[in-house]
């Protein structure tokens, strides 16, 4: 086998790590594969803020994983917004793992991108160029939704991932 | 298939990828990715400074790419995994084999790949500037 990538999620004020998510639904709980239905974010408010890494479970025989990208795709609908830490270059902004809050994460201020950006937006090791040689995690994507009083429910984006891996 | 890799003298199993190289040296002699004595090499086992020629191959197409190399090119070879929609039901994996040489001309750092995609082959100075939607 290649690699054996995935995304962890981390919960909590402790950090209770999750690996292997099986949705990013965003809500108004800190929890991981919340159900959004039951948790629904209130116009106005922001989303609680998601703690996301790239896990490297196994080397599966290569030798790097470098170049992570994250985009988003989809319409938020209405005036919502989804802010990132990611970005290209000097927009990236490291962060270490807080307690998931549903008020603004600071330095967490970028637009999540809509297509494939052109470079690596989150980094390993503080470095958007640097490269896992072994099993272990990526920087902490951070990412939330806000929105506005006059938004309505329902609206879906999906989540794209990309790593080059050298074998 | 599952080929042998020994890291830290422990075993990883390897399967065998779609596309797969073939270093040709300037002796005679040659390294594959895929060693018929059922073990995996990984690019850094490459020696470049006598590589001839690099060939990606795969078991079930009938063209080979090959790049004809000299002393004054620098291999580079990586697979860019991306993953699409995840967790929908359109959720998709790609992996596209990306390969070429970056050079030196006119103290300009030149760099050539291929990428092969699942659905076609492009050529290009930097694999990042494919979006994949």
């Amino acid at each position: 086998m290649a690699a054996t990538v995935s995304i962890s999620e981390s919960n909590g004020a402790g950090e209770t790590p999750t690996a292997s998510i099986t949705n990013t639904n965003m809500g108004s709980t800190d929890a991981v594969n919340l159900d959004p239905v039951a948790y629904p974010i209130t116009p106005a408010d922001l989303s609680y803020a998601k703690y996301q890494r790239f896990n490297v479970t196994a080397m599966g025989g290569s030798s790097a994983i470098r170049t992570l990208k994250v985009w988003r795709t989809g319409a938020l609908g209405g005036s919502a917004t989804h802010l990132t830490n990611a970005g290209e270059t000097t927009d990236y902004n490291q962060l270490a793992y807080a307690q998931p809050i549903n008020t603004a994460v600071v330095d967490a201020d970028n637009a999540m991108p809509t297509s494939e950006p052109a470079t690596p937006n989150l980094g390993i090791a503080t470095s958007l160029s640097a490269s896992l040689t072994a099993t272990g995690y990526s920087d902490y994507l951070v990412h939330q939704i806000t929105t506005d009083a006059g938004d309505v429910a329902g609206s879906t984006s999906t989540m794209s991932y990309q790593y080059d891996e050298v074998a | 298939m599952n080929y042998k890799f020994i890291r830290d003298g422990v075993e990883e199993l390897v399967t065998k990828e779609t596309w797969h190289w073939l270093a040709l040296y300037n002796d005679g002699t040659s390294l594959q990715q895929f060693d018929d004595n059922g073990y995996f090499h990984q690019f850094s086992e490459i020696d470049q400074s006598k590589l001839s020629a690099f060939k990606m191959m795969s078991d079930d197409k009938i063209v080979d790419y090959v790049i004809p190399f000299d002393q004054t090119m620098k291999l580079v070879h990586f697979y860019k995994i991306t993953r699409l929609n995840v967790y929908t039901p359109s959720f998709k994996e790609v992996k596209s084999y990306c390969f070429g040489y970056e050079k030196k001309v006119n103290n300009r750092n030149e760099k050539h790949f291929l990428v092969i995609t699942p659905n076609e082959v492009i050529l290009c100075e930097d694999p990042n500037i494919i979006n994949f939607k």
